[in-house]
């Protein structure tokens, strides 16, 4: 452990802190985080299927190895396999791209869900959000898919603060849950005293005309979008929905 | 290849059979054939390598599912279930659901009836054991159809590369599946260099030898490199004249009376003892 502590006292001088900043992305905001909360949580493992450098797993690896599970292009069996992680006592972290999320969601639904195990599915490159790879990579399913599977908590956080606020709350949450991060760089919304409740949305924006419900990378969208409507004389309320289940209906502001 | 045959049993296993078939046909539904075939290995799992099993920690998985009423039958005689909720099977309400539920049996590691999913599931078990140092072995049961699911092969790749020395799948290889012989649908063979060529540790018994069986699960515990799998040759429908070697028993399937007590018979049950299983009173009371 001692070890481990000096190792990242250096990977924290040689790597800029990013998270909450403008510029840093959901997934590297994840992938911070967890190397963050690894001692907190310490049956929390991590499974990926050959690309930890896009999930934001790779800075886990590297200050974990030992907690970090290689299971190769192979995304059932690791689905699958994480229900059975979980039911020797760890807290497995699934994470591939949403995409290939979706790939294995029987395998989520039957080995993870219906079996009542305590698995956290992390998808990147959600949506449209996956830079220049094209149509095949996009995801646009994952979220309706997930939410289907009774049991199954599915959260898309909207800016790396949160984003890491969340990381820390699914740890926290027993049961399985979906969660989105995203690839591209995101833009900043939330300041420090930001707080993330599982099912809880917030207003970020205040406005009587109309309401914008958002998630994800698109609240930021949906503020230049009520910027945009300002201009025009409507004045938009956005409110910030990062929970896409359960949810209740109570704001905060 | 055999595909019939018809011997006695022994006494435990003798009684999972009657009672799993009785199951079934209360349920009006069912899979008797793969249940028949698998029975003496899960009656040899759970009499004796897994007494000590547990809800906190589950060592085994049923990957071919569908053989829950064999399971039951044999939690049964073992003392995990009362042997009267044999009668719950697949009712609404009852406990004992068509595929194992870790939710109501939580003997079982996880819950199964899509093939493939149990194997990967014990993976991740005996992948979890090792990593925290606890020293259990892990079983799992698939059927030989189910060797035809592409997962199957992810988890064979995986647990040979992480040698999983902890883990042992045992394939219920009765040459049938829904349709036809495993041949006829989509072959296996050579299924025991498959698995040399994934780099397990091979063993082939006869799937109704206790003796073949308990020699295996020693080679598979004196095994300290890779994991195990037994490829256990079997008869579908087994114990069952007009069931062995059909693939029309693999199921689901309803039972008349008259096949009940047809199969009773053939399990050596006196014809005065047939009514108490048609009629459910041999499950009512104490066990």
């Amino acid at each position: 452990m001692l070890m481990a502590r000096s190792l990242q006292v250096v990977i924290d001088m040689f790597t800029p802190n990013l998270i909450g900043t403008s510029g840093d992305s959901l997934r590297e905001a994840f992938g911070k985080t967890l190397v963050k909360i690894a001692d907190d949580f310490p049956n929390m493992v991590i499974l990926d299927a050959d690309i930890a450098g896009g999930t934001g797993t790779h800075h886990f690896r590297k200050s974990y190895p030992d907690r970090f599970f290689q299971f190769g292009i192979a995304e059932q069996n690791m689905m699958s396999s994480a229900g059975g992680m979980a039911a020797t006592g760890l807290i497995p972290v699934v994470t591939t791209f949403a995409v290939f999320c979706l790939r294995a969601i029987e395998q989520a639904r039957l080995s993870i869900a219906y079996s009542q195990r305590n698995v956290k599915i992390v998808g990147s490159h959600p949506g449209l959000d996956t830079g220049p790879d094209g149509a095949s990579a996009q995801c646009l399913e994952d979220i309706a898919a997930f939410r289907a599977i009774p049991g199954m908590v599915v959260i898309s956080p909207a800016d790396p603060l949160e984003m890491a606020l969340a990381t820390a709350a699914i740890m926290r949450h027993v049961g399985p849950v979906y969660m989105r991060s995203g690839r591209s760089p995101a833009k900043r919304i939330f300041s420090e005293g930001h707080k993330f409740e599982i099912g809880k949305g917030c207003i970020v924006r205040d406005g009587t005309d109309l309401t914008i419900v958002a998630c994800g990378a698109q609240v930021h969208r949906s503020l230049e979008a009520a910027d945009l409507l300002q201009v025009r004389g409507i004045s938009a309320q956005v409110v910030n929905m990062a929970t896409i289940k359960p949810k209740r209906l109570a704001l905060s502001s | 290849m055999i595909v019939r045959s018809f011997q006695n049993l022994s006494p435990l296993s003798s009684n999972a059979r009657k009672n799993c078939l009785a199951s079934i046909f209360h349920a009006r539904s069912g899979h008797p054939g793969g249940s028949l075939s698998v029975i003496d290995i899960l009656m040899h799992l759970f009499h004796c390598e897994l007494k000590r099993a547990s809800q906190t920690r589950p060592q085994f998985t049923l990957s071919k599912g569908h053989a829950a009423p064999a399971l039951y039958a044999v939690a049964a005689e073992v003392g995990l279930l009362h042997r009267s909720e044999l009668m719950s099977l697949r009712k609404i309400g009852g406990l004992l659901q068509g595929h194992p539920h870790v939710g109501t049996t939580p003997w079982v590691g996880t819950s199964t009836g899509s093939l493939g999913q149990g194997l990967s599931t014990a993976v991740g078990m005996a992948l979890g054991y090792k990593h925290q140092g606890i020293n259990l072995p892990v079983y799992t049961v698939a059927g030989d159809g189910e060797m035809q699911e592409g997962q199957v092969w992810e988890a064979a790749m995986t647990a040979a590369h992480h040698k999983l020395e902890n883990l042992c799948l045992i394939v219920d290889y009765n040459k049938l599946q829904s349709d036809d012989l495993n041949e006829n649908i989509i072959g296996l063979e050579p299924l025991g260099n498959r698995w040399r060529a994934f780099n397990w540790n091979v063993l082939e018994v006869d799937g109704h030898c206790q003796e073949e069986i308990a020699k295996a699960i020693a080679t598979f515990k004196s095994c300290l490199t890779r994991p195990t799998v037994i490829i256990a040759h079997t008869i579908k429908g087994k114990g069952v004249s007009y069931m062995e070697g059909a693939a029309a028993w693999h199921g689901s399937v309803t039972m008349s009376e008259e096949e009940l007590a047809t199969a009773l018979r053939d399990l050596d049950v006196p014809e005065a003892e047939i009514g108490s299983y048609v009629d459910g009173s041999f499950f009512a009371g104490g066990d």
